[in-house]
């Protein structure tokens, strides 16, 4: 199967780690799904696959290629300054376009009806990639 | 029965004018399409003036390029098939889940040649063209196919049958 998860995580945790150490930030969480309960780190990045499903096959029924779908979620709140998701942002998708992934939704802005200090922003990519293929 | 998966087309350079098909081939390249070996017939009229309705007789089948469509994800088929540049070969429509023809068996003389097909930002699809040189037959009652695989490549050899 292919199957690309990790290495886009890895690679998105390794630049947004460095974005955010050089922003001054000590505390921050990365996870592989949207939380159940509001974060309690903040900023948290949710950085998981949400679709790879084959695009390409043949007569031989080889998975030659998947429609790769990754949905990108930082949570910040005020004490995490709001305005860092926008940075976050901007080196995911840097890093995600590095991949050549093209962004197909956001990065949008999610209110938080219940806890207003909370700002969650969306973004989703996809991509073919093929089994010979690198990201 | 059955679906067109494993429908396969194997070949290999012709050999003499009276050889029989029976020897070792190569998978053409690993489709996505195979299109049919024979067209459909031409009608030929064949009503008089005297009848009420038209009425015909079958003509010969039509023919013409037969594209096959698979992947450029390796060079193997490629280069197998750049090497018949100029060449005959030998073409067998393999149909049947089995991947050795099960189902039915065409065979044909014909010119082979490959390239990229057009792309865009999915994977680089391998259009192959084949131009039969004579008409498809129905090898299926005479011929076998056994299939031997090595580091993923298949190779098929066909064998008249007992």
């Amino acid at each position: 199967m292919i199957d690309v998860e990790s290495i886009v995580y890895t690679k998105l945790k390794y630049l947004i780690t460095q974005y955010l150490v050089a922003q001054k930030y000590t505390k921050y969480n990365f996870s592989t799904a949207t939380p159940t309960i509001a974060p309690t780190v903040f900023p948290t990045i949710v950085i998981e696959q949400i679709d790879n499903s084959i695009n390409g096959t043949n007569l031989e029924n080889d998975e030659l290629s998947v429609g790769s779908a990754i949905k990108i979620e930082i949570y910040t709140n005020t004490d995490s300054a709001l305005s860092i998701s926008r940075g976050i942002a901007k080196v995911a998708d840097d890093a995600m376009k590095t991949m050549y992934y093209k962004r197909i939704f956001g990065f949008a802005k999610i209110d938080n009806l219940s806890d207003a200090t909370i700002l969650k922003r969306v973004g989703r990519y996809s991509r073919t990639i093929s089994d010979d293929d690198t990201v | 029965m059955a679906t067109g998966l494993k429908s396969r087309i194997i070949f290999r350079e012709h050999a003499t004018e009276n050889a029989t098909l029976a020897g070792t081939y190569k998978l053409l390249v690993r489709a996505t399409k195979i299109p049919s070996p024979i067209k459909d017939p031409d009608v030929k009229e064949s009503s008089t003036l005297e009848d009420m309705v038209q009425t015909f007789e079958t003509g010969r089948a039509q023919s013409g390029l037969i594209k096959a469509e698979g992947f450029l994800d390796e060079r193997t088929y490629l280069d197998a098939i750049n090497a018949m540049a100029g060449k005959k070969v030998d073409v067998i429509h393999l149909y049947g889940t089995d991947g050795l023809g099960g189902l039915a068996k065409y065979s044909y003389v014909a010119q082979i040649s490959a390239v990229p097909g057009d792309v865009d930002d999915g994977i680089i699809p391998l259009s192959v063209s084949i131009i039969p040189n004579t008409a498809p037959i129905d090898v299926f009652a005479t011929f076998t196919v056994t299939e031997a695989v090595a580091l993923g490549i298949s190779t098929f050899t066909v064998a008249p049958k007992a």
